[in-house]
């Protein structure tokens, strides 16, 4: 066990190195950022100092490695346009995003899950053809057409929600959040289904291919056979082992849609990290990009081994084979 | 009318918006004006340089000069002034005026102020602006001076970009402002609070030494896209936005309760020209090498201006937000001479002239672009592309982001452009014509700083006289005529091919009325209730 | 005697070949139908553009802007053009852009695919062959790709190597390699223990020969369906990075940066502008994963319900 996590956080440390370095030369020698930020009347002398203050007059190799000695003590560099440090624009603006995926999550969970249950226990029937149908429309229509869509019809049609923005902020629970009060909700509403739409395909797939499987087995037969009523042949039986692979997947998914919210951040003006990763890429803003790599990396090492935990933890029979 | 009442299947297939729009304008609460943004705020620090940084942070601080509505130099923090000699500017200061922390302000926070933001470190100063500074004196309490290296003419304009911050705040920085600290000025409202990446909300100043303010707050909401923007107004989430170019104001036209306003603005749009003796994207039409650069000869460069339609440009890709030009300025500005129009185009006479000028078959080239800086600046690439091709210049269009096309303008190579003839845009942010004209007509020269935009690297030493003469010309009269002169010349040479001036545009709720400015500055002292009749608010 | 000789060469009718037989299976789905022969039409529109299409839209000697903003059904000023579909801000006919656009993602997404498809696949058996530190070496990277999200690894790929076609292609092949890589190992190390290969590797043959000749051909059903669904995901990702702004040049506009381009119009009445280009994306696409969801099911019979 410890020598695969050893192992494991060795690699996804070169991993990060690797694309830490891949990040730095690259937008290097996409452009010029220093056009970008001085007045365009600026003097060739103007345009050096601006190169000088902002360290781009080293050569990239020098540039590289005072960016990783200043990474080690936990400063990413400063962002170009803000002239704040990346990391912590970065971490600002996490809070905005995970909110997003958080919510989007549970709406594909509440609404997947149930209905991949019910498709998986019944064969057939008209139930498996919408959701068929609704699945395979969930992996096709792009996340950012639906969300024009969605506006389209939401706030231009109907004027029900905002297209853009977060709402006010309040306390919920102890917790930072726009939940806190319905405006917050409003605007939190469209770019949550677009980012669920997709994934709550995915959940419905994977519950319904789970249950197929679980109710199959034989001591669910077992229990049938011994007169166990429906609810409780749900509850007790089936559904729990249906989750241990759902709700692994679905922390995999969380790491998906923490990056897909790059798209809806975007349509939507939400103000994550994903809004201000595309907004750094187009502004040749290279300390914040690196930084936002960096930090999205680790996340989902992070992701990625506290789901494989959870698995073992979850499933009985993997713990068995863990201790042993 | 119901919105609901027309059918959900007739709104999705044809989406006539206008007719299905919830009509109810959500009034906001009394006395707050809610601004729908077209930029985000990249910082605090009121002597970072950045434009959209500089139309929020007005409200909170002030300059010694400020702009009016057509940038003119207008009295601000300083009543009055004047050169003493070319080299000495003395400005008399207000009385009777407090920053917001209740200290008074004296000529020592003025000199604080100027002196901090010529030695500001970055690459986001105003120190292009502020070169010409040798020192700035306080010769008493209510009168500062300032001595400069050479004659410099435009000193005052460039002082407007320069707000007063208590000296008080010592060494505080850009980290500083960032948290919160320093956050004084003797504006006619308060710093409240930056939720970066959302919004900035500023409080009314009670103690304001001008007009008192009509609204209690004020907030700007960051929404940098256009359609966005325009349904934060249609849903009442915003009282006023800026930026509603024409294809947002086509649907906001047919609902009654809102209105529009738009002025021209100091945004040129031009075609620079590579005027060396060979250039690199120019060929034949059969795709071989020229032995001269066609571009070098005025009978070409007046061919390729004749070509151009800018009436159709205005109507049918810029829809109205744009202004044909034939010089740096538009009117009203400093420098604007009247008898320079833009002409009509004219197909025939540009193909005889590129005949006369040796080439009857025409020749090929690749016209540059940004897709991302510039109003519909792709489009209207793409319709030059398509006139000059109509009238025997086959071009073929190239369209990049901003950074990529600036880096090939000033060349991989040191002064050496990669690029024959491109599209980029310049504003005469102070008001006059001078500066647009130094940058891109004057001879370039990096030690003198000029010529910074001359990509095409055009010299023409009568009009490098005409222009040195007049930023050595104190007397605004006497430069003005000199500017109008080198206007004519330069319109006669075409070192750059004008094509038109953005206008700046707005859209609010009805009820509301602003007073449009030329720099699309959106400023809450410009916005009153009353509607289109408001007057101009006093002393601005 | 004879009579029992003649019973034993009655002749037997032929064995229907087995791509007959893959086809009669798929066609029996309506779905699977359907979506085959829209899919057929959409490459065969894409492969024709240049001669169907009613315009040119990228030679500026045909477009005007004097056509632009035009509600579909609209002829041009000098009435030798109907635009279908309207047209957009320069003139363009948004027929013929999605013409092209269908031509340059399917281009793009094919492309892409196919050279996925061939460094995974020769990397795949390559590990399945040598197995060993190889093959944990290759696993291991494969393993560390498919756990980021592509359009993870597609947005650093373009942030860093900038816009053009070539480095979309680039990106996507990147982004896709690990799934052939890992679909092929799994089929190569099943089919390396079963008889045929052992023979084979027995008689003495070379073992490139037994890895092209013997495994590979064998491994190609799943790789099919892998194949088809890959290539849809590409193209929904290069539309998805191309309206980030961050794909294709403007110059290449393929269907996702059409789509952006309309997006300003979202308010005023120009909605052909988006919608129309979506709606073929979203054709394309679903047609593409349909027939590979098809796929999978003929060549999977205990999955097929």
């Amino acid at each position: 066990m410890i020598d695969t996590l050893l192992r494991r956080i060795a690699q996804s440390a070169v991993v990060v190195l690797a694309m830490s370095l891949l990040a730095f030369a690259g937008i290097h020698l996409v452009g010029d950022p220093v056009y970008l930020l001085v007045d365009p009347a600026a003097t060739a002398a103007e345009l050096e100092a601006a190169r000088q203050s902002l360290g781009l007059d080293r050569p990239i190799h020098q540039q590289y490695l005072s960016f990783l000695s200043s990474a080690l003590s936990g400063d990413l560099g400063r962002s170009f346009v803000f002239n704040q440090p990346a990391l912590g624009l970065i971490l600002e603006r996490l809070p905005a995003t995970l909110e997003l995926a958080i919510v989007s999550l549970l709406i594909s969970a509440v609404i997947g899950i149930p209905l991949g249950l019910a498709v998986g226990l019944r064969d057939g029937g008209w139930l498996k053809r919408l959701v068929s149908a609704g699945s395979i429309a969930g992996v096709t229509v792009p996340a950012f057409w639906l969300s024009l869509l969605l506006i389209l019809l939401f706030s231009v049609n109907l004027g029900w929600l905002p297209s853009s923005g977060r709402g006010p902020v309040g306390t919920l629970l102890g917790i930072r959040t726009s939940l806190a009060s319905w405006e917050g909700l409003s605007h939190l509403l469209l770019p949550a289904l677009t980012l669920a739409f997709a994934n709550t395909a995915i959940v419905i797939r994977l519950t319904e291919a789970g249950t197929r499987e679980v109710v199959s087995q034989e001591y669910v037969r077992f229990a049938r056979a011994k007169g166990v009523g429906p609810l409780r042949l749900m509850a007790r039986h089936i559904a729990p082992n249906v989750m241990i692979p759902v709700v692994t997947a679905l922390g995999l998914e969380f790491g998906h849609l923490i990056a897909f919210s790059v798209v809806t951040e975007t349509v939507f003006a939400w103000p994550g990290m994903g809004k201000l990763i595309i907004d750094s890429i187009l502004r040749l803003d290279r300390p914040v990009v690196v930084a936002y790599l960096m930090v999205t990396l680790l996340m989902f090492v992070l992701i990625n081994l506290v789901v494989d935990l959870l698995y073992v933890v979850l499933d009985p029979r993997l713990r068995t084979k863990a201790a042993a | 009318m119901k919105p609901y009442s027309t059918p959900l299947t007739t709104c999705l297939t044809t989406l006539a918006f206008a007719a299905c729009l919830a009509t109810a304008v959500r009034p906001a609460v009394a006395a707050d004006l809610r601004i729908g943004f077209h930029a985000e705020i990249t910082s605090a620090d009121p002597h970072v340089h950045a434009v959209q940084n500089r139309n929020v942070w007005m409200h909170v601080y002030e300059p010694l000069v400020r702009q009016d509505a057509q940038l003119r130099p207008a009295p601000g923090l300083a009543r009055g002034w004047r050169a003493m000699d070319p080299m000495t500017w003395n400005f008399t200061l207000r009385p009777n005026v407090f920053f917001h922390d209740g200290s008074a302000m004296t000529a020592e926070d003025v000199k604080f102020s100027i002196d901090r933001a010529r030695s500001m470190p970055g690459a986001r100063t105003l120190r292009a602006y502020l070169k010409d500074i040798e020192s700035v004196n306080v010769i008493d309490p209510m009168t500062i001076q300032v001595k400069t290296a050479g004659p410099s003419p435009t000193l005052p304009d460039n002082l407007s970009l320069v707000v007063v911050l208590p000296r008080s705040i010592g060494k505080a920085d850009e980290d500083a402002f960032a948290q919160g600290k320093g956050a004084i000025g003797t504006g006619p409202y308060k710093f409240g609070e930056w939720v970066r990446g959302q919004r900035v909300v500023l409080s009314r100043n009670d103690k304001y030494w001008g007009d008192r303010e009509p609204w209690d707050k004020v907030s700007f909401e960051f929404i940098p896209k256009e359609p966005a923007r325009a349904t934060a107004l249609l849903t009442g989430a915003v009282d006023i936005i800026n930026g509603a170019s024409a294809s947002v104001i086509e649907a906001l036209k047919r609902n009654p309760s809102i209105e529009q306003a738009a002025t021209v603005s100091y945004m040129l749009n031009y075609l620079f020209l590579d005027q060396r003796p060979t250039t690199p994207l120019v060929t034949d039409m059969a795709g071989k090498p020229l032995p001269a650069n066609p571009l070098a000869q005025l009978k070409v460069r007046q061919a390729l201006n004749l070509a151009i339609d800018r009436d159709v440009i205005a109507r049918k890709v810029m829809k109205g937000d744009s202004e044909p030009a034939a010089q740096t300025v538009p009117e009203g500005f400093f420098g604007y001479e009247a008898s320079l129009k833009p002409g009509r185009a004219d197909v025939a006479k540009a193909r005889a002239l590129l005949a006369e000028a040796g080439y009857p078959q025409g020749f090929q080239m690749t016209l540059y672009c940004t897709n991302d800086r510039y109003l519909n600046d792709a489009k209207v690439c793409e319709a030059l592309g398509q006139m000059l091709t109509q009238a025997g210049i086959k071009t073929a269009v190239q369209t990049q982001p901003y950074a990529v096309v600036l880096g090939k303008a000033q060349g991989s190579k040191p002064d050496v452009s990669d690029l024959s003839i491109g599209m980029m845009g310049i504003g005469a942010v102070s008001g006059d014509s001078l500066q647009p004209m130094i940058a891109t007509l004057q001879s370039r020269d990096p030690k003198a700083g000029t010529g910074q935009n001359n990509y095409g690297r055009y010299s023409n030493a009568k009009l490098d006289a005409l222009i040195v003469q007049a930023n050595k010309t104190i007397s605004p009269v006497e430069r003005e005529a000199i500017q109008r002169q080198a206007a004519q010349l330069a319109a006669e040479d075409l070192g750059i091919i004008p094509l038109h001036h953005q206008k700046a545009s707005w859209a609010f709720r009805k009820g509301l009325g602003i007073t449009p400015r030329a720099d699309n500055f959106t400023y809450a002292m410009n916005v009153r209730e009353g509607g289109a009749a408001a007057p101009a608010p006093a002393s601005k | 005697m004879p009579a029992a000789l003649a019973i034993a060469v009655t002749p037997v009718p032929p064995a229907p070949s087995p791509t007959r037989l893959l086809l009669k299976r798929f066609l029996a789905s309506p779905v699977g139908a359907v979506a085959l022969g829209l899919l057929l039409l959409l490459a065969l529109l894409a492969v024709a553009a240049p001669l169907i299409a009613p315009q040119n839209p990228y030679d500026l000697a045909t477009v005007s802007v004097m056509n632009s903003d035009l509600v579909p059904g609209s002829r041009s000023e000098d009435g030798t053009l109907t635009f279908l579909l309207g047209s957009d801000a320069a003139g363009r006919d948004i027929l013929s852009a999605i013409l092209y656009g269908l031509r340059i993602s399917i281009g793009v997404g094919i492309a892409s695919a196919l050279i996925a498809l061939l460094v995974g696949t020769a990397l795949g058996l390559v590990a399945a062959h040598f197995g060993g530190q190889v093959d944990a070496f290759l696993m291991r990277i494969v393993d560390l790709q498919l756990s980021f999200p592509t359009i993870l690894v597609a947005l650093t790929l373009l942030a860093t190597l900038g816009q053009g076609v070539d480095k979309t292609l680039l990106a996507l092949v990147i982004v896709q390699w690990a799934y052939y890589a890992r679909n092929v190992r799994g089929s190569a190390l099943v089919e390396r223990r079963k008889e045929y290969v052992e023979a084979a590797i027995g008689q003495g043959l070379p073992a490139l020969r037994v890895m092209f000749v013997h495994i590979l051909p064998n491994c190609m059903a799943p790789l099919l369906v892998t194949a088809t669904l890959q290539t849809a995901h590409a193209i929904t990702l290069e539309a998805t990075m191309s309206f980030l702004g961050i794909g294709l040049p403007p110059t290449e506009p393929s269907l996702g940066l059409l789509i952006a381009n309309g997006f300003e119009y979202l308010l005023s009445n120009k909605y052909w502008v988006s919608i129309y280009p979506g709606i073929a994306l979203v054709l394309l696409v679903g047609a593409i994963n349909l027939v590979g969801d098809r796929l999978r099911a003929v060549l999977n019979p205990r999955d097929d319900q």
